[in-house]
Protein backbone atom coordinates (compact mmCIF):
# COMPACT_ATOMS: atom_id res chain seq x y z
CA UNK A 1 0.00 0.00 0.00
CA UNK A 2 0.94 3.42 -0.91
CA UNK A 3 -0.87 6.24 0.96
CA UNK A 4 -1.04 10.01 0.08
CA UNK A 5 -1.93 12.27 3.14
CA UNK A 6 -3.41 15.42 1.72
CA UNK A 7 -3.21 18.41 4.30
CA UNK A 8 -5.45 21.68 4.57
CA UNK A 9 -4.57 23.72 7.44
CA UNK A 10 -2.90 27.04 7.19
CA UNK A 11 -0.89 27.17 10.36
CA UNK A 12 1.69 24.70 11.45
CA UNK A 13 0.40 25.59 15.10
CA UNK A 14 -2.39 24.20 15.16
CA UNK A 15 -4.00 20.84 16.53
CA UNK A 16 -4.66 19.70 12.86
CA UNK A 17 -0.93 19.35 12.48
CA UNK A 18 -0.26 17.30 15.68
CA UNK A 19 -3.03 15.40 13.64
CA UNK A 20 -1.32 14.48 10.38
CA UNK A 21 2.35 14.36 12.12
CA UNK A 22 0.16 11.51 14.23
CA UNK A 23 -1.59 9.92 10.84
CA UNK A 24 2.19 10.14 9.22
CA UNK A 25 3.40 8.31 12.48
CA UNK A 26 0.60 5.83 12.15
CA UNK A 27 1.25 4.85 8.61
CA UNK A 28 5.02 4.32 8.96
CA UNK A 29 4.25 1.76 11.70
CA UNK A 30 1.99 0.20 9.26
CA UNK A 31 4.90 -0.33 6.96
CA UNK A 32 3.57 2.02 4.49
CA UNK A 33 5.67 4.82 3.52
CA UNK A 34 3.35 7.69 3.16
CA UNK A 35 3.36 10.97 0.61
CA UNK A 36 2.58 14.46 1.65
CA UNK A 37 0.65 16.92 -0.56
CA UNK A 38 0.36 19.98 1.88
CA UNK A 39 -1.96 22.26 -0.19
CA UNK A 40 -1.06 25.47 1.47
CA UNK A 41 2.76 25.17 1.23
CA UNK A 42 2.23 23.70 -2.06
CA UNK A 43 0.02 26.91 -2.62
CA UNK A 44 -2.73 25.29 -4.08
CA UNK A 45 -5.70 27.60 -5.75
CA UNK A 46 -8.86 26.27 -5.77
CA UNK A 47 -10.28 25.85 -9.37
CA UNK A 48 -6.83 25.26 -10.92
CA UNK A 49 -6.25 21.61 -11.72
CA UNK A 50 -3.54 19.83 -9.73
CA UNK A 51 0.12 20.56 -9.77
CA UNK A 52 2.50 17.26 -11.74
CA UNK A 53 3.85 16.19 -8.30
CA UNK A 54 -0.11 15.97 -6.68
CA UNK A 55 -1.05 13.88 -10.00
CA UNK A 56 1.27 11.51 -10.07
CA UNK A 57 1.19 10.76 -6.22
CA UNK A 58 -2.72 10.25 -6.69
CA UNK A 59 -1.53 8.10 -9.43
CA UNK A 60 0.47 6.07 -7.37
CA UNK A 61 -1.63 5.63 -4.13
CA UNK A 62 -4.03 3.07 -3.17
CA UNK A 63 -5.04 5.13 0.28
CA UNK A 64 -5.84 9.03 -0.07
CA UNK A 65 -5.84 10.34 3.45
CA UNK A 66 -7.37 13.63 3.95
CA UNK A 67 -6.54 15.42 7.00
CA UNK A 68 -8.99 18.71 7.93
CA UNK A 69 -10.62 20.77 10.37
CA UNK A 70 -14.18 20.68 9.53
CA UNK A 71 -15.41 24.35 8.79
CA UNK A 72 -19.13 25.06 8.35
CA UNK A 73 -19.88 20.98 9.04
CA UNK A 74 -17.95 20.73 5.78
CA UNK A 75 -14.02 20.50 4.31
CA UNK A 76 -12.17 23.94 4.04
CA UNK A 77 -12.40 25.41 0.36
CA UNK A 78 -8.80 24.96 -0.53
CA UNK A 79 -9.49 20.92 0.25
CA UNK A 80 -13.10 21.36 -1.75
CA UNK A 81 -10.92 22.91 -4.87
CA UNK A 82 -8.26 20.28 -4.65
CA UNK A 83 -11.14 17.30 -4.63
CA UNK A 84 -12.99 18.57 -7.32
CA UNK A 85 -10.01 18.62 -9.37
CA UNK A 86 -8.67 15.28 -8.69
CA UNK A 87 -12.44 13.68 -9.16
CA UNK A 88 -12.69 15.17 -12.30
CA UNK A 89 -9.17 13.75 -13.61
CA UNK A 90 -9.74 10.92 -11.98
CA UNK A 91 -9.20 8.75 -8.80
CA UNK A 92 -8.95 5.36 -10.14
CA UNK A 93 -5.95 4.11 -8.08
CA UNK A 94 -7.18 5.12 -4.80
CA UNK A 95 -8.98 1.82 -2.55
CA UNK A 96 -9.20 3.28 0.20
CA UNK A 97 -10.45 6.63 1.89
CA UNK A 98 -9.81 8.34 4.91
CA UNK A 99 -10.86 11.47 6.87
CA UNK A 100 -9.04 12.44 9.62
CA UNK A 101 -10.90 15.65 11.00
CA UNK A 102 -11.79 18.02 13.73
CA UNK A 103 -14.70 20.09 14.67
CA UNK A 104 -15.51 22.79 17.10
CA UNK A 105 -18.77 21.68 18.15
CA UNK A 106 -20.07 18.44 19.44
CA UNK A 107 -20.88 15.41 17.49
CA UNK A 108 -24.97 16.05 18.36
CA UNK A 109 -24.23 19.42 16.84
CA UNK A 110 -22.67 18.61 13.72
CA UNK A 111 -25.39 16.01 13.05
CA UNK A 112 -28.42 18.40 13.43
CA UNK A 113 -26.25 20.91 11.04
CA UNK A 114 -26.14 17.95 8.59
CA UNK A 115 -22.68 16.44 8.36
CA UNK A 116 -22.11 17.58 5.31
CA UNK A 117 -18.71 16.88 5.12
CA UNK A 118 -18.61 13.21 5.94
CA UNK A 119 -21.89 12.83 3.69
CA UNK A 120 -19.57 14.62 0.52
CA UNK A 121 -16.54 12.13 1.28
CA UNK A 122 -18.33 9.07 1.67
CA UNK A 123 -20.81 9.51 -1.11
CA UNK A 124 -19.03 11.72 -4.05
CA UNK A 125 -15.74 11.44 -3.40
CA UNK A 126 -15.51 7.96 -3.07
CA UNK A 127 -18.14 7.30 -5.86
CA UNK A 128 -14.78 8.68 -7.86
CA UNK A 129 -12.29 6.13 -6.50
CA UNK A 130 -11.94 2.06 -7.48
CA UNK A 131 -14.99 0.12 -7.26
CA UNK A 132 -15.43 -1.18 -4.14
CA UNK A 133 -13.40 1.57 -2.42
CA UNK A 134 -13.52 1.66 1.41
CA UNK A 135 -14.21 4.18 3.57
CA UNK A 136 -12.85 5.76 7.07
CA UNK A 137 -14.62 8.01 9.28
CA UNK A 138 -11.70 9.14 12.04
CA UNK A 139 -13.00 12.77 13.91
CA UNK A 140 -12.73 14.58 16.85
CA UNK A 141 -15.36 16.63 18.32
CA UNK A 142 -16.34 19.38 21.01
CA UNK A 143 -12.87 21.49 20.28
CA UNK A 144 -14.27 24.44 21.54
CA UNK A 145 -14.38 22.58 24.83
CA UNK A 146 -12.44 19.80 24.97
CA UNK A 147 -10.05 18.73 27.59
CA UNK A 148 -5.69 18.45 26.76
CA UNK A 149 -5.84 15.07 27.58
CA UNK A 150 -9.02 14.31 24.77
CA UNK A 151 -6.42 15.90 22.03
CA UNK A 152 -3.82 13.30 23.53
CA UNK A 153 -6.06 10.86 22.96
CA UNK A 154 -7.27 11.56 19.48
CA UNK A 155 -3.89 11.71 18.76
CA UNK A 156 -2.77 8.31 19.72
CA UNK A 157 -6.23 7.08 17.96
CA UNK A 158 -5.22 8.68 14.78
CA UNK A 159 -1.79 6.93 14.85
CA UNK A 160 -3.51 3.64 15.88
CA UNK A 161 -5.86 3.44 13.47
CA UNK A 162 -3.52 4.75 10.70
CA UNK A 163 -0.86 1.89 11.39
CA UNK A 164 -4.28 -1.07 11.44
CA UNK A 165 -4.90 0.44 7.82
CA UNK A 166 -1.40 0.52 6.48
CA UNK A 167 -0.65 -3.44 7.71
CA UNK B 1 -27.26 38.09 -3.25
CA UNK B 2 -24.54 35.69 -4.07
CA UNK B 3 -23.44 34.35 -7.32
CA UNK B 4 -20.98 31.95 -7.90
CA UNK B 5 -20.05 30.99 -11.45
CA UNK B 6 -19.80 27.43 -12.89
CA UNK B 7 -16.72 25.97 -15.24
CA UNK B 8 -19.58 24.90 -17.43
CA UNK B 9 -21.34 27.77 -19.81
CA UNK B 10 -24.85 26.15 -19.81
CA UNK B 11 -25.24 25.94 -15.76
CA UNK B 12 -23.28 29.61 -15.64
CA UNK B 13 -25.84 31.17 -18.47
CA UNK B 14 -28.73 29.46 -16.12
CA UNK B 15 -27.27 30.90 -12.89
CA UNK B 16 -26.98 34.61 -14.46
CA UNK B 17 -30.48 34.39 -16.09
CA UNK B 18 -31.70 33.76 -11.98
CA UNK B 19 -29.87 36.35 -10.70
CA UNK B 20 -30.75 39.18 -12.92
CA UNK B 21 -34.50 37.68 -12.59
CA UNK B 22 -33.97 37.87 -8.73
CA UNK B 23 -32.60 41.27 -8.79
CA UNK B 24 -35.07 43.05 -11.34
CA UNK B 25 -38.17 41.59 -9.07
CA UNK B 26 -37.08 42.49 -6.02
CA UNK B 27 -35.89 46.08 -7.26
CA UNK B 28 -39.03 46.53 -8.80
CA UNK B 29 -40.72 45.67 -5.54
CA UNK B 30 -38.85 48.49 -3.92
CA UNK B 31 -36.21 46.54 -1.83
CA UNK B 32 -32.35 47.50 -2.50
CA UNK B 33 -30.27 44.24 -3.99
CA UNK B 34 -26.73 44.08 -3.33
CA UNK B 35 -25.14 41.69 -5.45
CA UNK B 36 -21.67 39.75 -4.88
CA UNK B 37 -20.09 37.99 -7.95
CA UNK B 38 -18.01 35.78 -6.43
CA UNK B 39 -15.73 35.29 -9.91
CA UNK B 40 -12.62 36.46 -8.57
CA UNK B 41 -13.34 36.24 -4.81
CA UNK B 42 -10.36 34.45 -3.10
CA UNK B 43 -11.99 31.24 -1.47
CA UNK B 44 -9.02 30.24 0.72
CA UNK B 45 -9.02 31.62 4.07
CA UNK B 46 -5.03 32.82 4.82
CA UNK B 47 -2.84 31.70 7.60
CA UNK B 48 -2.97 35.45 8.86
CA UNK B 49 -6.90 34.67 8.92
CA UNK B 50 -6.43 31.77 10.58
CA UNK B 51 -4.86 33.49 13.49
CA UNK B 52 -7.42 36.46 13.70
CA UNK B 53 -10.03 33.80 13.66
CA UNK B 54 -9.41 33.14 17.60
CA UNK B 55 -9.18 36.82 18.52
CA UNK B 56 -11.71 39.99 18.91
CA UNK B 57 -11.03 41.06 15.50
CA UNK B 58 -11.66 37.61 13.10
CA UNK B 59 -12.16 39.92 10.11
CA UNK B 60 -8.57 41.30 8.93
CA UNK B 61 -9.08 41.96 5.59
CA UNK B 62 -11.38 44.62 3.78
CA UNK B 63 -13.26 42.67 1.15
CA UNK B 64 -14.65 40.06 4.19
CA UNK B 65 -14.69 42.90 6.51
CA UNK B 66 -16.92 44.92 3.95
CA UNK B 67 -19.03 41.50 3.16
CA UNK B 68 -19.72 40.91 6.74
CA UNK B 69 -21.10 44.28 7.02
CA UNK B 70 -23.44 43.63 4.34
CA UNK B 71 -24.69 40.32 6.07
CA UNK B 72 -24.82 42.09 8.97
CA UNK B 73 -27.44 44.82 7.25
CA UNK B 74 -29.28 42.49 4.90
CA UNK B 75 -33.15 41.45 5.67
CA UNK B 76 -32.34 38.06 3.13
CA UNK B 77 -29.18 35.96 2.39
CA UNK B 78 -29.74 34.60 -1.12
CA UNK B 79 -27.86 32.21 -3.15
CA UNK B 80 -26.99 31.63 -6.51
CA UNK B 81 -24.85 28.66 -7.61
CA UNK B 82 -24.53 24.95 -9.21
CA UNK B 83 -24.03 22.21 -7.02
CA UNK B 84 -20.55 20.92 -7.39
CA UNK B 85 -19.84 17.46 -5.83
CA UNK B 86 -23.18 17.30 -4.26
CA UNK B 87 -21.92 20.19 -2.39
CA UNK B 88 -20.70 24.22 -2.60
CA UNK B 89 -18.72 25.36 -5.20
CA UNK B 90 -15.32 26.28 -3.33
CA UNK B 91 -15.90 29.36 -4.16
CA UNK B 92 -19.22 29.88 -1.89
CA UNK B 93 -17.69 27.71 0.81
CA UNK B 94 -14.47 29.78 1.31
CA UNK B 95 -17.11 32.92 1.21
CA UNK B 96 -18.71 31.58 4.05
CA UNK B 97 -15.32 30.27 5.60
CA UNK B 98 -13.41 33.88 5.60
CA UNK B 99 -16.57 36.38 5.87
CA UNK B 100 -18.98 34.36 8.20
CA UNK B 101 -16.74 34.35 11.07
CA UNK B 102 -17.06 34.34 14.87
CA UNK B 103 -18.70 37.64 15.70
CA UNK B 104 -20.49 37.99 11.96
CA UNK B 105 -22.60 34.64 12.16
CA UNK B 106 -22.16 33.48 15.66
CA UNK B 107 -20.59 34.10 18.80
CA UNK B 108 -18.77 31.34 21.45
CA UNK B 109 -20.46 31.67 24.69
CA UNK B 110 -17.54 30.51 26.37
CA UNK B 111 -19.35 27.10 27.76
CA UNK B 112 -18.15 25.31 24.40
CA UNK B 113 -21.95 26.72 23.08
CA UNK B 114 -22.51 29.09 20.37
CA UNK B 115 -24.90 32.06 20.09
CA UNK B 116 -26.54 33.05 17.09
CA UNK B 117 -25.44 35.80 14.79
CA UNK B 118 -27.90 36.77 12.07
CA UNK B 119 -30.67 37.93 14.23
CA UNK B 120 -31.58 40.20 11.44
CA UNK B 121 -32.32 37.93 8.51
CA UNK B 122 -35.54 37.12 7.77
CA UNK B 123 -34.99 34.86 4.80
CA UNK B 124 -32.04 32.26 3.15
CA UNK B 125 -32.72 31.36 -0.27
CA UNK B 126 -31.09 29.06 -2.24
CA UNK B 127 -31.25 28.88 -6.15
CA UNK B 128 -28.96 25.84 -7.52
CA UNK B 129 -28.68 24.12 -10.66
CA UNK B 130 -27.46 20.56 -10.57
CA UNK B 131 -25.95 18.11 -12.88
CA UNK B 132 -28.06 15.05 -11.29
CA UNK B 133 -31.61 14.09 -10.95
CA UNK B 134 -33.35 14.46 -8.15
CA UNK B 135 -33.05 11.22 -7.09
CA UNK B 136 -29.10 11.17 -7.42
CA UNK B 137 -28.90 14.25 -5.42
CA UNK B 138 -30.80 12.81 -2.97
CA UNK B 139 -28.72 10.03 -3.04
CA UNK B 140 -25.66 12.32 -2.12
CA UNK B 141 -27.16 14.08 0.40
CA UNK B 142 -27.40 17.04 -0.96
CA UNK B 143 -24.93 18.32 0.84
CA UNK B 144 -24.98 22.44 -0.17
CA UNK B 145 -28.38 22.77 0.72
CA UNK B 146 -27.47 21.18 3.99
CA UNK B 147 -25.02 23.88 5.35
CA UNK B 148 -27.21 26.45 4.06
CA UNK B 149 -30.51 25.80 4.98
CA UNK B 150 -29.21 23.97 8.25
CA UNK B 151 -26.01 25.07 9.53
CA UNK B 152 -26.55 28.39 8.34
CA UNK B 153 -30.04 28.87 9.50
CA UNK B 154 -28.72 28.12 12.98
CA UNK B 155 -26.95 30.89 13.03
CA UNK B 156 -30.23 33.18 12.26
CA UNK B 157 -32.91 34.00 14.47
CA UNK B 158 -35.77 31.06 15.32
CA UNK B 159 -38.57 33.03 12.84
CA UNK B 160 -36.26 33.39 9.92
CA UNK B 161 -37.88 31.60 6.98
CA UNK B 162 -36.27 29.52 4.48
CA UNK B 163 -36.75 28.41 0.66
CA UNK B 164 -34.87 26.17 -2.02
CA UNK B 165 -35.42 26.61 -5.86
CA UNK B 166 -33.57 23.89 -7.42
CA UNK B 167 -33.20 22.85 -11.09
CA UNK B 168 -32.29 19.25 -11.75
CA UNK B 169 -30.33 17.74 -14.38
CA UNK B 170 -29.46 21.63 -15.11
CA UNK B 171 -26.75 20.55 -18.36
CA UNK B 172 -30.16 18.78 -20.20
CA UNK B 173 -32.63 21.62 -19.67
CA UNK B 174 -33.92 22.94 -22.76
CA UNK B 175 -35.54 26.58 -22.85
CA UNK B 176 -38.48 25.64 -21.73
CA UNK B 177 -37.92 23.91 -18.59
CA UNK B 178 -35.25 26.67 -18.12
CA UNK B 179 -38.21 29.48 -18.82
CA UNK B 180 -40.29 27.67 -16.37
CA UNK B 181 -37.55 27.75 -13.82
CA UNK B 182 -36.96 31.50 -14.23
CA UNK B 183 -40.72 32.01 -13.39
CA UNK B 184 -40.49 30.16 -10.29
CA UNK B 185 -37.97 32.08 -9.35
CA UNK B 186 -39.89 35.78 -9.81
CA UNK B 187 -42.76 34.01 -8.48
CA UNK B 188 -40.66 33.20 -5.21
CA UNK B 189 -38.91 36.55 -4.95
CA UNK B 190 -41.91 38.44 -5.06
CA UNK B 191 -43.44 36.96 -2.05
CA UNK B 192 -40.64 38.73 -0.02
Amino acid sequence: MTALVVLAHPRPESFVFAVFESALRGLRQGGDTPEIADLYADEYRPGSALSPTHRSALDRTSTLVLVYPTWWTSQPAILLGWLYAATTEGLGSVKSLVCVTTHGGPRKGNLVAGQSGRHTAARTVRAACAPGASFHWVAHYGMDKDRQDQRVAFLHRVERELALLAS
Amino acid sequence: MLIAPDPNMQKTQILHRSAHAVDITLTTAGHTVRTIDLGTFSPVLTRLEMAAYVTDQPLIDEQTTEYAQAVLNCDALVFVYATTMSTLPPALKGWLDRVLVPGVSFSLDGAGGTIRGLAGLDWIIGISVYNDTWLATKRTYDNGRRILLRNLRLCARPGTRTKWLPLYSATTADEDRTATFISRVERQMSKL
